[in-house]
C-alpha cells in the first residue's frame, strides 16, 4: 500500500518548521516519526497534499535539567527517553512508560511530541504526562505558551494545539519527597496499544498518609483522563489495601468507555479499576521504601 | 524377515538419517540471500494491482476501465468479473491493471469505476437459529442406542456448547506470482505456491478457457523458497491468471502480483468454523458409553468442512451425530493445516474433559481409561504417549480436580489432548544423477515449505550412498524436473524420503555394475560406506567414491525414483498426546502459557532437527488460534476488521511461554513403520489442551476458542472458583 | 545534501504549488504521480520536493546509491522495488511485524514506516551487509545451527533484530529477549529455536570479542 502522492517538506529549524505549518494550514501535516501518520496515509484514510517532517529538528531533541524541572524536546524519541540515565535518576515513570511502548523498531522512530499531538486514545505517553502534572509547550508564529497536560487532551485525537501551533517540549515538576510511581498497562496482544494504561504519582506525608496522588489512565475513552474520582477518596488518606481496592472501584467514574474488537467497554471499565489499583500498590511500595 | 531392495537400513546403519542435521538451505535463508516469489524482480517489470469488491454480496452492474488504462504508467488492464457478475465475498477481485511501478498501478486502479446492486449477506454463523435458509444439513448418523444409553439412569451426562472459529492463514508471504511470457506460446511463472508441479497445468487450463492458447508443457513454474502456505497456495489463483493475460495485454512483459496484505487475509485463506452442542455419557466408573452431537460450521459460500467427531474415540458404542453447513459471504476456506482435525479435536477433548470433571477422574486417567474406544492401531501408542506426557508434564505433581483453591488472582491449571493424522507420502518422483567426477544430484519438481524438503532428500541420498550430506546437490522447486505432488496433508516427508531412496537405490546398483569387475567381485557384493565403495564387510577392498566414479567412463548415471513404488517405506496413522500447564489472570482473565508438552509418533525420522520443529512449530501455532486469531466479521458492513496484523494477532516470542517440550516417539514399535508425515499432527491438539488448561485452572470452561481475556472473565461471571 | 532542498526564506520564492496554480494547470492526482520529473526536480531547488520523482541519496551498507523516487516511496519499497536489495521482507506493511527490520544509525527501524526521502543523510544497514565478507554473522548462524527459521521469510528481519538487540544487551535473560525481539513475528513458529539462537549468539559474539 502506498499513500497518495504529497510534497515532502523538511524544515531545518523550527521557524522555518512553523512557517510552512501556517502556509499549508489543512492541507498540511506535520509528521515527527511517522508511526501514526505512514500508516494511515498508506491507507489513504489521510492524504494531506503537504507532509512536513520535522526529523530534521535536532533542536528540539534533547532531555536537560533546570531549576530542578526536567525538559523534553518533542523530537526526542521514546528509546532516548527509555535510555536517559538524567530521567531513571529525577524521573523513573518516563523510563519506566517509554519502555512499554510497542516495541524496539518503533521505540527508535517515534517520538514524545509525535505521541501526544496524534493523542491516539492508546497511546501510552499520555497516562504517564497526566500522573507527573507535566506542562506542554507549543510555539507559534506568535510565540509560545504551556499548557497544563490536564488540558491538553481535549478529545478523540484532539489535543489544546492551535492551528499554526507545533508542539516542541514537555516540562516536569520535581519528584516530591517519599513519592513513588509507576505506569502498568495491558497491552492490546497484537498492536501492542494500552487496551488500559495507568500512570500513578503518589506522595505521602509524615503521617505516611496519602499527600498528594495523581492517576493518568489512557485506552479506557476517548481521551486519556486524570481518574479524580480515585485521587479524591485518596487525597490525605492512609492507604490501605481496601481504601485502594474501594477508590480503584471508581476508575472509570463518568468516562465514556471506548468499545472493539478486543474489549468490550464493560470490560474496560473493570480492567480500569483493577489497574489503577494495581499501579496503586506498586507506587505506594516504592513510595515506602 | 524378506527383505526387499528398497528397504530403510536397519537401525545401526543409517548414517545421517535420523539424525539433526542442519538444514542445507538455512544459510541462503539466514542470510536473506534466499530469492522468494516477492523478491523476484524481472527486467522491465510491471506491478500488478487488483480492484476488489468492498461488499460481502453484490452484483456488478455497470464497470469501466477505461479511466485506468488512459493513466500515464500503466500498460494493462482487464475487467475480471463482469457486468452481472455476483459477487459472493467482500475483497473478491473485480479488474485488474499492471503499471510501471506499484505506485503507479495504485493510483490507477482507484480509477475504474464500478457500480453495484447490493445484495443482502449473511457473515457471521455461530448463532444456527439466526441462519435461516444458508444452513444446509451436512450428515446425520447414528451408531448403536444412543437414546437408550443417555436415558440409563446410572449414566453420567456431561452437556456442553463448544467453538472455534474461522482463522485465517496469514502467510507472511502474500500469495502471489511473477508472470511472464516468453513468446507467443510460452510462460514462465514464479509462484508462491505448495504445489510447483501442478501449477502449469492450472494455468493452462484457466487461460484455454479464455480463448488464450498456451499448452501446459510450454508453461514453467518456479518457487525456490515460499514464505509459509500451510494448506492456502495450491493454486495458480485467479490473481495468477489475471497476472499471465495482463502481461499478454502488455506485451509478454514480466507481471509481479501480489496480494497485499489486508487481501491477503480477506480472501486467501480461511479455515473453516465449527460449534456444537455435545453430550457425553459415561457409565459411573468412568467408561465413556454415548455420544451425541449437534454442531455447524461455515467454509464461506461453498460447503463448510465436517470434522471427524467424536475424535479419535470412534468406538464409542452409542453415537449420535449431525452437522449442518452454513453458507456465507466471507470469502471461500482453504485447506489449514489438519484440515478438519483441530476443529473435532477441541469439540471431542473439551467435551470429554468436562465430562471427566464432572465424574471427579484425573483426566489423563479417564483418557487411559477409555483409549481402547481408538483405532486399535492406535491404542499402543497412546497408552504410551499418555504416560510420557504425564511424566514429563509432571501431571502427578501440578493437576488438580477443577479450580485452583490456591488464593489470590492467579490460577494455573493443566489440559491433556490428543490427536491422529494419516501422513502417507503423495504420488511423486524425482531424478538421480551420478557423474563420473562423482557429483550427485536429486531433482524433483517438488517444494520445501520450511518443512525440510531440501535436507531429507539430501540426507536420504546421502546414507544411501554412503556420503556426506553436503555431497549431494538438491534442485527442487522447478516444475521442469519430474513431477511431484502438491505439499499438503503431511504427504511430502513420505513421499520425498521414498522417491530418494529408490532413485538412489537404483542409482548406487548401476554404479556397483560398474565398479564390480575392478574390485573382483559381483555387483550384489558390495556396498557404499564411509565415502568409499567397498566388498561388504572388507573395508580393505575398495574404492573411494570419486575413483568409484570414474569407473563410469563417459557414462552418467540416471536414474527415476518414484512414490508409489516397491517396499514399504512409509504409513500412515500418527498419534500424539499434548499437555498444556497455563496460569490465569483471574482479574484480567489474560492466559499465560507456562509449558507445553508434546509427545509424538511420525514413525522413522529421517532429519530429527527439522522433525521436532515442526512439533515446536505446530504448539506455537496452537498457541495463535487457542489464545488470539480470529477473522472478525461485521455483520452491517459484510467485511473483516482485523485485516491487517495489527489486529490479527499472531503469537510472538514473548507469548509462547516458558518450556516446550517435545518428545519423539522412535525406536522398536515405531522406525519399522516407515516414514509418515508430520506437519499437521502437532498443531491439532493445542486448542483442546489449552482449553483443557484454563478449565481446570479456574474451574469453568471457557466454551470458545480464542480464549481472549474478555472471554475468559465472561466464563468467571458465570462460575468457577473467583 | 539537504542543503539544496532548504527552503528560501526570500519573499516572493515560487513553490511549486504557486507555480502550477500561476500556469493555471488542474493538477490530478495522476499528473502528480507521474509528475513530470523537471518541474519537480526545478522545484527541489526551492525546497519543495515532490510529489513528482526526486533525487534520493542513500547510503546503505557503506555504498552510497542515487535513486529518482517519489516522496511516498518508503525506504522498504526503494530497496526492494529500486535497487534490487530484496532480503528485507514486506509482511504486513504497518509497523507491526519486524519483517522489514533493518539499521538505520546502527538502530532496528521497520523500513516499511521510513519514507526513503526520510532515510537521506542516515546510514542504512541491511541484511546483506553481515555476509559481505562471504561468511555468516555469528548471529545467521546461531540461527541455522539452531533451526530458528522454517520458511524463513521472517528471520532476515529477526536476524536484524537480534543483531541490534545483542549490541545493546550482551548478557540477554530470557526476559530481555522477549521484549528486546517482540517486534518481530513469525508464522511457522519457530520461537523455540530462536530463544535458543540468540542465547547460543550472544555467547559466540563474546567469545569472538574476547579472541580479539
Amino acid at each position: 500500500m502506498i499513500p497518495e502522492p504529497f510534497e515532502y517538506h523538511s524544515p531545518q529549524s523550527l521557524e522555518e518548521a512553523l512557517r510552512l505549518v501556517t502556509e499549508f494550514g489543512e492541507e498540511g501535516k506535520m509528521m515527527a516519526g511517522g508511526h501514526s501518520l505512514l500508516p494511515m496515509m498508506k491507507l489513504r484514510l489521510a492524504s494531506p497534499r503537504h507532509v512536513i517532517d520535522l526529523g530534521r529538528l535536532s533542536e528540539l531533541r534533547y532531555i536537560r535539567e533546570s531549576d530542578g524541572w526536567i525538559e523534553i524536546g518533542a523530537l526526542t524519541t521514546h528509546f532516548q527517553i527509555e535510555s536517559s540515565s538524567l530521567l531513571r535518576e529525577k524521573c523513573p515513570l518516563l523510563p519506566e512508560t517509554a519502555r512499554e511502548i510497542g516495541d524496539a523498531q518503533v521505540r527508535n522512530l517515534g517520538t514524545l511530541g509525535g505521541s501526544l499531538a496524534h493523542a491516539d486514545p492508546a497511546a501510552d505517553w499520555p497516562a504517564a504526562i497526566l500522573a507527573l502534572d507535566a506542562e506542554i509547550r507549543a510555539n507559534s508564529a506568535g510565540g509560545e505558551r504551556w499548557i497544563a497536560a490536564q488540558d491538553f487532551f481535549v478529545g478523540l485525537m484532539t489535543t489544546a494545539l492551535a492551528p499554526g501551533e507545533i508542539l516542541t517540549a514537555v516540562r516536569l515538576p520535581p519528584l516530591p519527597r517519599r513519592a513513588g510511581d509507576t505506569y502498568l498497562k495491558l497491552r492490546q496482544p497484537a498492536s501492542g496499544f494500552a487496551v488500559v494504561g495507568v500512570g500513578v504519582r503518589l506522595a505521602l506525608n509524615e503521617a505516611a498518609h496519602i499527600e498528594r496522588v495523581a492517576i493518568g489512565v489512557t485506552g479506557i475513552g476517548p481521551k486519556a483522563y486524570r481518574a479524580a474520582a480515585v485521587e479524591r477518596e485518596l487525597l490525605g488518606k492512609p492507604p490501605t489495601a481496601r481504601r485502594l481496592a474501594e477508590a480503584a472501584a471508581r476508575a472509570a467514574d463518568g468516562v465514556q468507555t471506548n468499545s472493539d474488537l478486543f474489549a468490550s467497554a464493560e470490560y474496560r471499565k473493570h480492567l480500569a479499576s483493577v489497574y489503577v489499583r494495581r499501579a496503586l500498590e506498586l507506587a505506594l511500595e516504592r513510595a515506602n521504601p | 524377515m524378506a527383505s526387499c531392495k528398497y528397504d530403510w537400513p536397519a537401525a545401526g546403519q543409517r548414517d545421517a538419517i535420523g539424525k539433526s542435521t542442519d538444514r542445507i538451505d538455512g544459510p541462503a535463508k539466514v542470510s536473506g540471500r534466499a530469492k522468494y516469489t516477492y523478491d523476484i524482480n524481472r527486467p522491465g517489470m510491471l506491478f500488478g494491482k487488483m480492484l476488489t469488491c468492498p461488499h460481502a454480496h453484490a452484483k456488478i452492474k455497470s464497470i469501466d476501465v477505461s479511466p485506468a488504462l488512459k493513466h500515464p504508467g500503466v500498460k494493462a488492464a482487464l475487467v475480471i468479473q463482469d457486468v452481472g457478475s455476483e459477487i459472493q465475498w467482500a475483497g473478491d477481485e473485480i479488474a485488474a491493471v499492471a503499471a510501471v511501478d506499484e505506485a503507479t498501478a495504485e493510483d490507477a486502479v482507484r480509477l475504474i469505476r464500478v457500480e453495484y446492486d447490493v445484495l443482502p449477506h449473511l457473515v457471521r454463523e455461530e448463532n444456527l437459529s439466526k441462519d435461516g435458509d444458508r444452513a444446509k444439513p451436512a450428515g446425520e448418523q447414528k451408531v448403536g442406542d444412543p437414546d437408550k444409553a443417555f436415558a440409563d439412569p446410572e449414566a453420567v451426562i456431561s452437556e456442553g456448547f463448544y467453538g472455534i472459529p474461522v482463522i485465517t492463514h496469514c502467510c507472511l508471504e502474500t500469495h502471489g506470482n511473477v508472470v511472464e511470457w516468453r513468446g507467443a506460446d510460452s510462460i514462465l511463472t514464479h509462484s508462491s505456491t505448495q504445489n510447483v508441479s501442478g501449477i502449469p497445468s492450472q494455468l493452462g487450463a484457466a487461460l484455454r478457457a479464455k480463448k488464450i492458447n498456451v499448452q501446459d508443457s510450454n508453461i514453467e513454474t518456479i518457487c525456490q523458497y515460499i514464505g509459509g502456505g500451510f494448506g492456502s497456495k495450491f493454486s495458480i489463483d485467479r490473481w495468477g491468471v489475471v497476472a499471465a493475460e495482463l502481461s499478454k495485454q502488455a506485451g509478454g512483459k514480466p507481471v509481479k502480483l501480489m496480494l497485499d496484505r489486508d487481501e491477503d487475509l480477506e480472501v486467501a485463506g480461511a479455515r473453516p468454523s465449527y460449534f456444537g452442542h455435545v453430550k457425553v455419557a459415561a457409565s459411573k466408573d468412568g467408561t465413556l458409553t454415548a455420544w451425541s452431537s449437534e454442531t455447524w460450521g461455515t467454509g464461506g459460500p461453498g460447503p463448510s468442512g465436517v470434522p471427524p467427531v467424536p475424535y479419535i474415540l470412534t468406538n464409542i458404542p452409542n453415537i449420535y451425530k449431525k452437522h449442518t453447513s452454513v453458507s456465507t459471504n466471507i470469502g471461500p476456506a482453504r485447506a489449514w493445516r489438519a484440515p478438519n482435525h483441530p476443529q473435532a479435536c477441541l469439540m471431542t477433548l473439551a467435551a470429554l474433559d468436562d465430562l471427566a470433571a464432572k465424574l471427579a477422574m484425573d483426566a489423563m486417567e479417564f483418557l487411559q481409561k477409555n483409549i481402547h474406544l481408538a483405532p486399535s492401531y492406535l491404542v499402543n501408542t497412546y497408552q504410551q504417549e499418555l504416560s510420557k506426557a504425564a511424566e514429563l508434564s509432571e501431571w502427578s505433581k501440578y493437576w488438580h480436580p477443577r479450580g485452583d483453591k490456591t488464593p489470590g488472582h492467579l490460577k494455573r491449571g493443566l489440559g491433556v489432548s490428543l490427536h491422529t493424522w494419516g501422513g502417507r507420502g503423495h504420488a511423486g518422483s524425482c531424478n538421480v544423477i551420478v557423474r563420473p567426477d562423482g557429483s550427485v544430484t536429486v531433482q524433483s519438481g517438488t517444494q520445501d515449505l520450511g518443512t525440510g524438503t531440501r535436507t531429507v532428500i539430501a540426507v536420504v541420498a546421502a546414507s544411501t550412498f554412503g556420503l556426506p550430506v553436503d555431497a549431494i546437490q538438491v534442485e527442487i522447486g522447478d516444475s521442469r524436473y519430474p513431477f511431484d505432488g502438491a505439499s499438503g496433508g503431511s504427504t511430502t516427508v513420505g513421499a520425498a524420503s521414498a522417491w530418494t531412496r529408490r532413485g538412489s537405490v537404483d542409482a548406487l546398483n548401476e554404479l556397483f555394475a560398474a565398479v564390480a569387475p575392478s574390485l573382483g567381485v559381483q555387483a550384489n557384493q558390495l556396498e557404499a560406506r564411509d565415502g568409499r565403495i567397498q566388498v561388504q564387510g572388507n573395508p580393505s577392498k575398495s574404492l573411494s567414491w570419486k575413483d568409484a566414479c570414474a569407473k563410469l567412463g563417459a557414462k552418467t548415471i540416471h536414474t527415476v525414483g518414484k512414490n508409489p513404488g516397491p517396499c514399504n517405506l512409509g504409513s500412515v496413522g500418527v498419534g500424539g498426546v499434548q499437555v498444556a500447564d497455563v496460569t490465569v489472570d483471574t482479574e484480567t482473565g489474560k492466559v499465560k502459557i507456562n509449558r507445553l508438552v508434546a509427545v509424538q509418533d511420525c514413525g522413522l525420522i529421517i532429519d530429527k532437527l527439522t522433525a521436532e520443529s515442526q512439533v515446536y512449530g505446530g504448539l506455537i501455532m496452537g498457541v495463535c488460534y487457542s489464545l488470539f486469531e480470529e477473522k472478525v466479521m461485521d455483520q452491517t458492513i459484510g467485511r473483516m476488521l482485523n485485516a491487517n496484523m495489527e489486529f490479527y494477532k499472531l503469537a510472538g516470542i514473548g507469548d509462547i511461554g516458558g518450556e516446550l517440550i517435545v518428545h519423539m516417539m522412535t525406536g522398536p514399535g515405531y522406525d519399522e513403520r516407515g516414514v509418515i508425515g508430520l506437519g499437521e499432527p502437532p498443531v491439532i491438539s493445542p486448542g483442546a489442551a489449552i482449553s483443557n488448561a484454563v478449565a481446570n485452572a479456574i474451574g469453568v470452561r471457557v466454551s470458545q476458542l480464542p480464549l481472549t481475556p474478555r472471554r475468559v472473565l465472561a466464563a468467571l461471571a458465570k462460575g468457577g472458583i473467583a | 545534501m539537504r542543503k539544496k532542498r532548504k527552503l528560501k526564506s526570500e519573499a516572493g520564492a515560487l513553490t511549486r504549488r504557486d507555480f502550477l496554480k500561476g500556469a493555471g494547470v488542474t493538477v490530478s492526482g495522476g499528473l502528480l504521480a507521474t509528475g513530470a520529473v523537471t518541474t519537480a526536480q526545478a522545484a527541489a531547488q526551492e525546497g519543495v520536493v515532490g510529489p513528482g520523482p526526486v533525487p534520493i541519496t542513500l547510503r546503505i551498507n557503506g555504498r552510497v546509491h542515487r535513486l529518482s523516487l517519489e516522496p511516498r516511496i518508503t525506504l522498504l519499497d526503494a530497496l526492494r522495488d529500486h535497487l534490487n536489495i530484496t532480503g528485507s521482507k514486506k509482511v504486513c506493511d504497518r509497523a507491526t511485524c519486524g519483517a522489514c527490520t533493518m539499521l538505520m544509525d546502527k538502530k532496528p527501524v521497520y523500513a516499511c514506516t521510513v519514507l526513503a526521502i526520510e532515510a537521506e543523510g542516515h546510514d542504512i544497514t541491511t541484511i546483506e551487509s553481515l555476509t559481505e565478507n562471504g561468511r555468516l554473522s555469528p548471529v545467521m548462524e546461531a540461527f541455522w545451527k539452531n533451526d530458528a527459521q522454517q520458511c524463513g521469510f521472517c528471520t532476515p528481519g529477526f536476524v536484524m533484530a537480534c543483531t541490534a538487540f545483542l549490541e545493546k544487551n550482551p548478557n540477554p535473560t530470557l526476559e530481555q529477549i522477549e521484549k528486546g525481539l517482540g517486534g518481530n513475528l513469525c508464522r511457522c513458529g519457530t520461537y523455540a529455536g530462536i530463544r535458543r539462537a540468540v542465547l547460543e549468539a550472544a555467547k559466540a559474539m563474546k567469545g569472538g570479542q574476547a579472541n580479539g
